[in-house]
């Protein structure tokens, strides 16, 4: 059984369909990339899995368990942590409250706190030097830091990213994504919806292409540079 | 129009640090904000509770009183600062709970009992009870909607108690007997001695400071914070804001219904004003005056503002246009109240000599 599993998802806001029928798996220690143009659904995607959507049909399924139209506090407690795209870091807490607020949801003992802190510092040693500085002066590339480490602290079992590269410099875009490759050794699945494909692809072990609302693609990172037709559709 | 000025965070102890210090190192921290950095907030902490101490020795019974009364508003103030200065959330109706407070505990010293800690109890209770309701329907209004539905029913409250014959109506109660306060079995606080009234009044706001202090450095404060900032973000750490707002609703409640509790016993009558548009704004411009998102700011603000009224109700009967222009001049020019100005100007001179 896969730990993530979509089942022909459809999800709207009002009356503007958006997602139609999208069905994919995670498993556990995964990347799976999701590429697509702008409007394609990604993001929509993504917010319908952490419920701040409520799906019109079809079934969520984490763990064996049917998540679909809990609320996103729910399902963050279930396991799944969400990366937004505007990374919405807290621009008036410090870094180290910043993280601390990843913990504090879930009861847990202060030297397992210090331990996932150190955890997140080890990952981005830039971090532990700006533990004291407010999240607002911190540059792009550390606010993704920071947010990929919020996430990360609450020892999630599937992360979802929205375009993690967005906006940064390409030295930066280096160290997120070696960071990401990292955390899937540690044992996080990972779902990333990124535009930046052949970056996504080299650390992805399985690749969907949407469009309009539609999977139209899937396979091995391999598999769908070759493709001709999507490589045209996603201009890479 | 009203952003809370954050203080500066500075390195705080570790947390193995701090289970290691003893009681009065705690309370020192506490009285000395660790993460509201600066010096500054710490020597003016110190200085107001060095200058209120000393007060009563200085002032004569009039001023000794009037002081006592602006510690009352100061819950008040302090009040609306856990709300606004952390939760985002600006009350136009703390007024309520300092009304209902003081109808509660006017009613009970005139007609049940003596006992002072019973009519905490009752109050503790009310108020609990009341705020967890009235919290739970206006939290989930946003913004502006907040504010209306906490003015009205405030408002509510007032035109009850001012139309209802058996609380004394728009004249209100009058003649509540002053208890002994028995602390402890052969302690008793005789509150006609203002001295003791004074500080006993003094003691408490000093523990309510610290209390609140405490709860909001600790995680429940950051969260508070963190959906100030950025409401959107937070449930996708797990936290439903809904019932982290109820909490510091019917915790800011509890605090503004503090100065409730002891105004009978103060001035010896209460009135439908307690629950009026005056008594909740002058709050907001408390802790406007004195910074908001500082706790200590409202206490300062709410003696400045509680003499500065009482200076000019000698000259003109209009004091309530001294505090409107009061209310624009710092939300035109000291949006950060005079925390803020100190904060700047020490800061500036820093970097003139390095």
């Amino acid at each position: 059984m896969p730990l993530f599993e979509l089942d022909r998802l459809y999800a709207r806001y009002d009356y503007a369909p958006v997602v139609h029928g999208v069905s994919f798996s995670v498993d556990a220690g995964e990347i799976v990339s999701i590429f697509g143009r702008n409007g394609a659904g990604k993001t929509t995607t993504l917010r319908t899995i952490m419920g701040w959507l409520r799906p019109s049909q079809g079934r969520i399924v984490f763990e064996g368990v049917a998540i679909g139209g809990m609320s996103p506090d729910r399902v963050f407690r279930k396991g799944i942590a969400f990366i937004p795209e505007d990374r919405r870091i807290f621009a008036t807490l410090s870094v180290e409250e910043n993280l601390i607020l990843g913990l504090f949801s879930r009861w847990r003992s202060g030297a397992e706190q210090r331990l996932q802190l150190d955890r997140v510092f080890d990952l981005f040693p830039r971090l532990r030097e700006r533990r004291r500085q407010l999240g607002k002066t911190l540059s792009g590339g550390e606010q993704q830091m920071l947010a990929i480490g919020r996430a990360l602290v609450g020892a999630p079992k599937l992360l979802l990213v929205d375009e993690p590269s967005e906006g940064l410099a390409p030295m930066v875009v280096n160290e997120i994504f070696e960071s990401l490759a990292r955390m899937r050794s540690e044992g996080v699945a990972l779902l990333l919806v990124e535009q930046n494909v052949r970056r996504a692809a080299a650390i992805s072990s399985s690749c969907y292409v949407m469009e309009k609302g539609r999977i139209i693609k899937h396979g091995t990172p391999a598999d769908v540079m070759a493709d001709e037709a999507v490589r045209q559709r996603l201009s890479v | 129009m009203l952003q809370p000025s954050i203080p500066p965070v500075e390195p705080r102890p570790s947390l193995n640090t701090a289970a290691k210090l003893n009681v009065g190192d705690r309370l020192l921290r506490a009285l000395y904000p660790p993460r509201a950095n600066a010096w500054q907030l710490r020597w003016l902490g110190f200085a107001m509770l060095v200058l209120a101490a000393i007060f009563p020795w200085l002032g004569g019974p009039f001023y000794t009183r009037l002081a006592i009364e602006s510690f009352l508003f100061g819950a008040t103030a302090l009040s609306v600062d856990i709300l606004l200065g952390y939760a985002g959330l600006l009350s136009l109706g703390q007024a309520a709970y300092f009304g209902l407070a003081a109808y509660i505990s006017a009613l009970m010293y005139l007609h049940v009992t003596q006992s002072f800690w019973l009519v905490l109890v009752a109050v503790v209770t009310a108020v609990a009870v009341f705020s967890l309701v009235l919290g739970a329907v206006a939290i989930r209004a946003k913004g502006v909607y907040f504010a209306l539905i906490t003015f009205g029913a405030a408002e509510i409250l007032s035109k009850i108690a001012h139309n209802t014959r058996a609380i004394g109506g728009s004249d209100g109660l009058i003649g509540i007997p002053v208890p002994r306060i028995t602390l402890l079995p052969g302690v008793t606080i005789d509150l006609q001695n203002n001295f003791v009234f004074y500080y006993a009044v003094l003691g408490v706001l000093v523990l309510i400071y610290i209390g609140t202090r405490r709860i909001l450095d600790s995680g429940f404060g950051a969260v508070l914070r963190a959906i100030r900032d950025n409401s959107d973000r937070v449930p996708y750490l797990g936290y439903n804001s809904f019932w982290y707002k109820l909490l510091a609703y019917i915790m800011a409640a509890q605090v503004a219904a503090v100065g409730g509790l002891i105004y009978p016993l103060l001035r010896g009558f209460v009135a439908p004003h307690l629950f009026g548009f005056e008594v909740s704004t002058k709050a907001v411009v408390m802790s406007l005056v004195g910074g908001v998102g500082t706790l200590l700011g409202p206490l300062a603000g709410s003696v400045i503002v509680t003499f500065l009224e009482s200076a000019v109700g000698s000259y003109t009967e209009r004091h309530l246009l001294v505090l409107g222009v009061i209310f624009i001049v710092f939300v035109m020019f000291l949006p950060d109240g005079l925390i803020g100005l100190a904060r700047r100007l020490s800061a500036s001179r820093g970097k003139a000599a390095p």
